[in-house]
């Protein structure tokens, strides 16, 4: 069940917003379908732990957040378009996928040279039978 | 304190260019620098606000506030710059004519003023935010907080004088092609505000990208260089947009197009 695509840019605001939190009280409660899959990943100091992260390919899921430390700091990723301040000691949910096999790079916005790799793998012990993918044409 | 210049540098540059578009594209109206001044100075306001409350908007709306506040802001932007675009499109030419004619501005009440004051309180909401998040961090870090306070408002200075010579450059444009010009600044400026509204609402899980790079063109523009940064702010340059992002893009152009159009048709029939 996906949510309507509206009219954008033509819809006021105000109404907009109710669809919107409508939608993210609606998808947190019920959920679409069965619950996505977690991973967890923490800053401590000046790194990612783990600083590299193995994740299925072609499969949504939710990444959670940890910031152990005492200031903010942002996830971002050009690669998976993603964007999200987590305020120290916090925790924050990213939601991804599905992502086509390949390495995705992200780092902390807040703190140059602070950086990790999200890998997103196909090859995973499952029933069933993997899409075939050109692993040549996976993103770098 | 290179780190922190940089970090600053480009959240300033950011919002400084949004505000150079809209500063340029107002040319001719009376009071818009006290709007725009104005603007800025609530958008400073609301950025320390925002950045007080990240954490409970964070937490907000079952864990997505934060990339839903995002969205909602940028598509407030969207529709006041929009408004702005329309309604330009009804008086644009008077104002030139009058710019022409006497090289005055032209008083046409407040009202009309009120979305660029909220368009530019967005942008520098949005990135002033941001800049102060990371700023309480180096604070709460103590050490070394002098030179990265330096670097700081070198980044702001930095910034502030891209956005400035961005504005110079808009105001060398000759009078008779200026709106035009300006109408598609702006045009381009909301409907890369919408793309990047939308990747937050798949960011959030409420709308689906549809399709994840629809192409992909870093090995010609990087979206981390500082040229790729500029495009992406002024015309929502995305290097590997979504399906999403291009519904949204495209949507946004041929709803605001599409009225100043139909307002322009009118204004003609009734001359």
């Amino acid at each position: 069940m996906k949510p309507a695509l509206n009219k954008r840019g033509s819809v006021p605001a105000a109404l907009l917003l109710s669809f919107i939190s409508a939608q993210a009280r609606a998808f947190s409660l019920w959920g679409p379908g069965a619950p996505l899959p977690a991973y967890k990943i923490a800053i401590v100091g000046r790194s990612f732990s783990p600083a590299a992260l193995t994740v299925p390919a072609g499969q949504k899921f939710k990444l959670i957040i940890f910031n152990k430390n005492a200031e903010p700091s942002e996830f971002e990723s050009f690669t998976l378009h993603r964007e999200q301040v987590v305020t120290a000691g916090a925790q924050t949910i990213v939601f991804l996928g599905p992502l086509t096999a390949g390495s995705y790079g992200f780092f902390d916005d807040f703190h140059s040279g602070v950086t990790g790799t999200l890998k997103a793998t196909d090859d995973k012990p499952s029933a069933k039978a993997a899409p075939a993918k050109d692993p040549a044409k996976a993103k770098p | 304190m290179l780190a922190s210049a940089i970090i600053v540098f480009r959240e300033v540059l950011e919002a400084a260019l949004v505000v150079a578009v809209i500063l340029g594209a107002t040319k001719g109206l009376k009071g818009r620098s006290a709007w725009v001044g104005w603007g800025i100075a609530a958008g400073a306001l609301g950025a320390v606000v925002v950045a007080a409350f990240m954490d409970k908007i964070s937490q907000a709306l079952s864990g997505v506030g934060q990339p839903i506040f995002e969205a909602a802001v940028l598509l407030a932007a969207v529709l006041m710059l929009g408004w702005h675009n329309v309604w330009m499109s009804r008086h644009g030419k008077r104002i030139a004519q009058e710019l022409k004619r006497l090289g005055s501005e032209v008083n046409l009440g407040s009202k009309s003023m009120t979305a660029i004051f909220v368009a530019t309180a967005i942008a520098v909401l949005r990135e002033g935010s941001e800049i102060v998040l990371f700023l309480y961090g180096v604070a709460a870090n103590g050490a070394g907080a002098w030179s990265i306070v330096l670097g700081g408002v070198l980044g702001l200075l930095g910034g502030v004088a891209v956005g400035f010579a961005l504005y110079l450059g808009i105001m060398k444009i000759p009078v008779r092609h200026f709106f035009r010009v300006t109408g598609w600044m702006i045009l381009l400026l909301a409907a890369g505000m919408a793309s990047q509204a939308a990747a937050f609402l798949n960011q959030a899980d409420l709308l689906p990208s549809i399709r994840d790079s629809v192409w992909n063109t870093s090995w010609l523009l990087s979206g981390q260089s500082i040229a790729g940064n500029v495009l992406k702010t002024l015309v929502g340059y995305t290097p590997d947009p979504s399906a999403l992002q291009l519904v949204f893009y495209a949507g946004t152009i041929l709803a605001i197009g599409g009225l100043m159009k139909l307002v322009q048709e009118k204004q003609k029939e009734r001359s």
